[in-house]
């Protein structure tokens, strides 16, 4: 809601500084205090009391603030880059560009998640709606969703719908916040339950409600109405939700549960839990009697690590994905899924966030999309300029001097229209390097080789590239190993699975088979052998040789093997003149063996041809559409208020950038200059002290810092050394009092200091150790 | 006409006694007490623990004189109007469904009018008096016979939430403000001097039954005939089984009549497992004990999980037919449970890499035997932090720096409950007998616990190699209270799993004092999954 609201104000000058120091209206303009309250800004009121708490609903909240964001400004938020000299034009197109990729991207991916869950609701609902023999105990779904609470809205939003539509059954949904205690909960479910029959408002306390077909009157909670209802519209069942049952009280849950079960017969109900632990640690905080009421059955939740593969494969690696996100971005975003508690829906905000820092602060971008015409057009000079500072650009230009291409050099340094042309390739290269990486990564998984998953096999691909044939002694992957190792079964599987991905490629990456596009791609295929259909066609060949040459084992009854299998070196004991004689030898290949193993050498030699790709890095250009900054990621998404506000405190310069509070790194580290914020200067003098701090000493060494001639206080003796600070004039003691006191309750409202019951006239750190 | 004394007829009470078995002297009293013609009261008290029949047996009672022939109208007695046949009526009122005494005020009225036929409702009922006056405009004013009597039960009225102190005896007033009206409260255990202080009041209790009570009343409903059995041996093995299992669980831990029975029919296809297999014959009651020894001694019978979706009526041995997706969990009696629940897993995933990993972990839970798979769930940093907050909850302040120092080399550390310094330590501190992570969690200050956290860092990232992969990075937390590490305790506090002490002013406050809410069982799981053995941070 916050957000909403604020996107709806314009942005003000300061909503994109880092820092500023914060001065409120009447102090900056000093005068009377009846001007500064005539220009207080008019107080904000919800006005969009009405349309908003619907959205707010039915999507996750970040997503609503931020596709409001997008619809509700029709003002463009982009500005003009190049020191804002590029053109409108291209900042619509950046816009446009940014609009079109994010879109596509997010709708996909709000169909895999809702696709995800699907199971679980399959079977949630077939044990809702399975009839049951005996009605005394409470049927009880618990549905362990894992430890990340924002997910459940949209499971339990998906289970509302797919219970309310099925029969005459209704279902509520309560969160531990709107339900705190007995009368609270049952308000909730009876008013939701029998939503749209009556129109009447439920704010007021113990309301009388009628329902039913006669003029009987009840309490708001009191269940007989529901049952009422229930009679009334023959509903099958009530589905009561708890969503977060870990947030409820223990105490209410019980008391629910028996007030359910005294209601049994007469109200159909059925219960779902959502578990964000266990049901053990549930079962443990409900009553003995209550657990005794239940009738459970336990679900599981499609783990997070799975749909982040699955939403990782389109959205992220989809071969139709216009901007890629660097392996090192990527991969701080997995660990974020593993380590943290970050759901899925934060993967797809920083998704979002980071094309939206793509297009918007990269002029470039545009060169990225596959329109010759209109980015001729749109070329500035100033983009040449931004080319040529590009890292890329530079390694280019260096590796065309290394190998002697002088000319190719010169041109792209001062040849314009080179450049252009350059420039004008770039969607073309990228679509070949990003087939070639897809392909790559696709046959590896094809292979099921090592325990990697779909994205870390992605990421090495994206960072390192792959190359097969200079696997065997750097060996990050055990590839070509373990594939020759294979026995003959897996073998053969394996060879199958290649040659169905070569011709069915990926549907969940958007990679066509390689037939389909063969012909268009192979004339300019770089990393990649030209006519696939030809290495698909001997994979195929590889194996029907290998299926027969089992075959002939089988028919010989000797096992096939190859001269890479593990069971190749045998020991021999020979006993001659009653000694014991031990020698390994290499067991002898059959000429099936020999065969297989020639086999396999070919399969690994075609597999070393076909599956390869460079690093993205090295692709020249590869700037305009891939983005690899973790930085303005890292402060939007884990804010570090404690490391900020520590170094704040300790280095103001660094965030206010004033001389007064430069700190010479030649002085000693004692030496405090006394020109440095007050609040500051406490925490330079706190930072000395122990865990209890005598208030009247922390004056006086502040005193000695700020005060007017500071260097003969004699009380300070233990400040002396930062009393001979040079100081021309200080403040008087009134006045430094007032600044020590406002310091010292900063600080204490920063949470540094807190009061003490130990020692009168102490303060104590909070900071532990 | 006054009523000529009249006990009520035997037949009620037959059949009421047939229906709840051993029950006869309370059936008998409360017919005498309740029937219009025999000894009406104006209040009773019935108590007794907890399913010992006192509200079905009041329902049955009520409605077996409100329909028999002795409390209906005679064809001489021309006073009654013909629409009120009946002697006798009554209206039950549950308090575990009213919320508030205003709620139960209203409740009662409307069970009266419904109970009368009487049309005209009062709108709303707020209070005592308020009571007091409805039910006397509709119980004086109207014609009835004098012999008329109108029962009003408060069932399990000591479980009335939100009841003010006078409610009791104000409800014990009733009766004496408004003629022919009896009140019969229903308790589990009345307190002392309970409606006896100003009153002399009758009460019946109903006692928990005894062992040949239970075997009784499970005799009456055998279950249904098994393969290799007849009615005969049924009935031979039936009783006997009962006694069996009363002695091994009932009479010790679970007293009550539905878990006497639950216990049985949980207990019965595993006892007859054997006979069923045809390895033993159905008269051989005591090697068939013998067999089923280690059943008896299963303790998930006195408290069963509630997942329990297996029918026990349909076997439990019976695990094939389940793989319907609306019957599928696991059941957590019997044995075999997790390679059954592995299967299911395997057979509902439908990618391979979802099996596979589902497997990996019932695997390992299968390993940590009877772990809550909590450890699975949570991400790392919230483990970690789950951890350190048990630290700081279990270890006092003063060991910190011993126990976390890493200036020292060598850490001294000193093992809590049964490590290798356990005797030398328990001869020092002889005063203190109980295992510190037997007690409960101390609070502590939310600093000390980020302290802690920071300090086992990076060594329990290190050293624990769980299988994450190239995902354990040293850089959690290395910020100390970032966005993440924050966002991690507020979903460990709203887990309930660390909870807040006090009325701290906010969550971020470093000041605030948390107490971790998980015990050690499930710690030390935790513990395991990142490769640490927590008890070895534990000082005593």
């Amino acid at each position: 809601m916050a957000s909403q609201e604020e996107t709806e104000t314009p942005f003000s000058r300061q909503d994109h500084q880092a820092a500023y120091i914060f001065r409120p209206q009447g102090q900056r303009q000093s005068q009377g205090q009846a001007q500064a309250s005539a220009e207080r800004p008019s107080k904000r009121r919800r006005t969009s009391n009405k349309a908003a708490p619907p959205v707010a609903k039915s999507v996750p909240e970040g997503d609503a603030g931020l596709a409001a964001s997008a619809s509700v400004t029709p003002s463009s938020l982009f500005v003009p880059l190049l020191n804002g000299l590029e053109s409108v034009a291209c900042v619509q197109l950046r816009e446009k560009l940014f609009h079109d990729a994010w879109g596509r991207n997010e709708t996909r991916v709000q169909n895999i998640l809702r696709d995800a869950n699907s199971a679980t609701l399959d079977q949630v609902a077939t044990f809702v709606q399975a009839e049951r023999e005996w009605r005394d105990k409470i049927a009880s779904a618990f549905i362990i969703t894992g430890a990340n609470i924002a997910s459940q809205d949209l499971l339990f939003g998906q289970l509302a719908e797919r219970l309310n539509t099925g029969t005459r059954s209704r279902f509520v949904r309560l969160r531990s916040s709107e339900a705190t205690n007995v009368k609270a909960a049952l308000k909730k479910i009876i008013q939701d339950a029998t939503a749209g029959d009556s129109s009447e408002g439920y704010d007021d306390e113990d309301v009388e409600v009628s329902l039913g077909f006669d003029d009987r009157k009840y309490l708001n909670y009191d269940l007989e109405s529901l049952h009422v209802y229930v009679k009334a519209h023959s509903c099958q069942r009530v589905c009561v939700a708890f969503q977060d049952s870990e947030g409820f009280d223990s105490a209410l849950l019980s008391d629910l549960v028996v007030l359910f079960s005294s209601w049994m017969p007469r109200i159909p109900f059925t219960l779902l839990f959502g578990v964000a632990t266990s049901v053990d640690l549930l079962q443990a905080r409900l009553l003995k009697s209550a657990c005794r009421l239940l009738y459970g059955a336990q679900f599981d939740v499609v783990r997070t690590d799975t749909i982040l593969e699955q939403v990782f494969k389109p959205a992220v690696a989809g071969a139709d994905v216009l901007l890629r996100l660097g392996p090192s971005l990527l991969q701080s975003l997995i660990d974020r899924q593993h380590d943290h508690v970050a759901g899925i829906h934060s993967f797809l905000s920083s998704l979002k966030y980071a094309h939206m820092c793509h297009f918007y602060a990269n002029p470039l971008s545009i060169f990225a999309a596959a329109d010759d015409a209109l980015g001729k057009q749109l070329m500035q000079p100033e983009h040449l300029g931004a080319v040529r500072t590009l890292p890329s650009f530079r390694q280019a230009v260096e590796d065309a001097v290394e190998a002697g291409r002088l000319g190719t050099a010169r041109s792209l340094l001062d040849d314009d229209d080179y450049l252009r042309e350059r420039i004008l390739e770039i969607p073309k290269r990228r679509e070949e390097w990003t087939l070639g990486v897809l392909r790559a990564v696709a046959l590896l998984q094809a292979l099921r080789v090592g325990q990697d998953g779909f994205p870390q096999t992605y990421l090495a691909a994206l960072s390192e590239g792959i190359d097969l044939s200079a696997d065997e002694n750097t060996d990050s992957h055990h590839v070509v190993p373990s594939v020759k190792r294979m026995s003959p079964d897996e073998f053969v599987a394996m060879l199958t699975r290649v040659s169905e991905t070569m011709r069915n490629g990926d549907p969940a990456l958007r990679l066509p088979g390689w037939d389909d596009l063969g012909s268009q791609a192979a004339g300019a295929d770089v990393g990649m052998d030209s006519n696939s259909t030809d290495i698909s066609d001997s994979f195929e060949a590889l194996a029907a040789r290998t299926r027969a040459l089992i075959l002939q084992a089988r028919r010989d009854g000797k096992p096939l093997k190859s001269a890479y299998s593990g069971q190749r070196r045998v020991v021999r004991t020979t006993v001659v003149a009653q000694k014991v004689q031990l020698s390994r030898d290499s067991a002898a290949l059959s000429d099936a063996d020999k065969a297989f193993t020639k086999v396999v050498d070919g399969a690994v030699a075609l597999l070393a041809g076909t599956v390869r790709c460079v690093a993205a890095e090295r692709v020249f250009l590869h700037e305009t559409w891939l983005y690899d900054a973790k930085m303005p990621y890292r402060d939007v998404f884990v804010p570090r208020p404690r490391v900020v506000f520590e170094r704040s405190l300790t280095r103001p310069h660094d965030y206010l950038a004033c001389a007064c509070c430069r700190v010479e790194d030649d002085e000693g580290a004692g030496a405090i200059p006394a020109t440095l914020p007050v609040t500051s200067l406490l925490y330079h003098l706190y930072l000395e002290t122990p865990g209890l701090i005598n208030v009247a000493d922390l004056w006086a060494a502040f005193y000695g810092v700020v005060g007017e001639g500071a260097g003969a206080e004699g009380e300070a003796e233990g400040e002396g050394e930062v009393g001979r600070t040079e100081r021309s004039g200080g403040y008087d003691e009134r006045t430094a009092l007032v600044l020590f006191y406002r310091g010292l309750a900063e600080l204490k409202a920063l949470g540094f200091v807190k009061h003490s019951r130990k020692k009168v006239d102490h303060v104590a750190k909070i900071k532990w150790l | 006409m006054h009523p000529v004394f009249q006990l009520p007829e035997e037949i009620l009470i037959s059949t009421l006694n047939q229906k709840f078995p051993c029950r006869e002297p309370q059936i008998r009293s409360l017919a005498t007490l309740l029937h219009p013609h025999a000894a009406p009261c104006r209040n009773l008290v019935l108590y007794g623990t907890e399913a010992t029949g006192k509200s079905s047996i009041v329902e049955a009672v009520l409605q077996g004189l409100h329909i028999s022939p002795s409390v209906s109208v005679n064809d001489h007695d021309g006073e009654v109007p013909a629409d009120h046949s009946s002697l006798l009526s009554y209206a039950i009122l549950n308090s575990v469904q009213c919320i508030t005494a205003r709620h139960l005020f209203e409740r009662t009225l409307s069970a009266v009018a419904d109970a009368l036929d009487y049309t005209s409702r009062a709108k709303k009922c707020e209070s005592m008096s308020q009571l007091t006056v409805e039910l006397s405009r509709m119980l004086k004013d109207h014609p009835r016979s004098d012999s008329f009597r109108f029962v009003l039960v408060f069932d399990s009225i000591d479980r009335q939430r939100d009841v003010p102190a006078t409610l009791l005896p104000a409800l014990a007033r009733l009766p004496e403000i408004i003629p022919r009206l009896t009140c019969v409260f229903i308790l589990t255990h009345p307190p002392a001097g309970f409606l006896r202080a100003s009153l002399v009041v009758p009460s019946i209790h109903f006692p928990n039954y005894t062992k040949s009570d239970f075997t009784k009343i499970l005799s009456s409903t055998p279950p249904a005939t098994l393969p290799n059995m007849t009615d005969d041996d049924i009935h031979f093995l039936w009783p006997r089984f009962c006694n069996a299992v009363h002695d091994a669980v009932t009479a010790s831990a679970s007293r009550t009549l539905p878990s006497f029975r639950r216990a049985c029919e949980a207990l019965w296809p595993r006892f007859t497992a054997p006979i069923v297999a045809g390895t033993h014959g159905p008269r051989e009651f005591s090697k068939l004990v013998i067999v089923a020894r280690h059943h008896f001694q299963d303790e998930a019978l006195l408290n069963p999980s509630i997942i329990s979706v297996v029918a026990t009526n349909n076997t439990n041995d019976d695990v094939d037919n389940n793989a319907t997706p609306g019957t599928n969990a696991a059941p957590t009696k019997g044995h075999g449970t997790p390679a059954k629940r592995t299967s299911v897993a395997a057979t509902r995933s439908q990618q391979p890499a979802q099996a596979q990993a589902q497997a990996q972990a019932q695997a390992q839970a299968q390993a940590q035997a009877g772990t809550p798979d909590i450890a699975n769930l949570l991400p790392t940093t919230a483990r970690l932090l789950l951890l350190a907050a048990y630290l700081a909850s279990h270890n006092a302040s003063r060991h910190d720096l011993t126990l976390f120092s890493t200036y020292q080399h060598g850490r001294r550390r000193r093992r809590g409950g049964g490590g290798v310094g356990y005797a030398a330590a328990t001869r020092r501190t002889k005063h203190r007998k109980i295992a510190r992570k037997l007690l409960g969690a101390h609070a502590f200050v939310l600093e000390r616990m980020m302290a802690i956290f920071a300090a086992v860092r990076t060594e329990w990232i290190a050293g624990g190699g769980s299988g994450s992969g190239s995902g354990m990075n040293m850089s959690i937390g290395a910020a100390g209270l970032d966005g993440d590490v924050g966002a991690a305790i507020a979903t460990l506090a709203s887990l309930r799993l660390l909870a807040r002490v006090g009325a701290a002013a906010d969550v971020m406050d470093r000041g605030g004092k948390w107490r971790v809410n998980v015990g050690w069982e499930v710690i030390r799981g935790v513990g395991r999954s990142i490769g640490v053995e927590i008890e070895d941070w534990l000082i005593d």
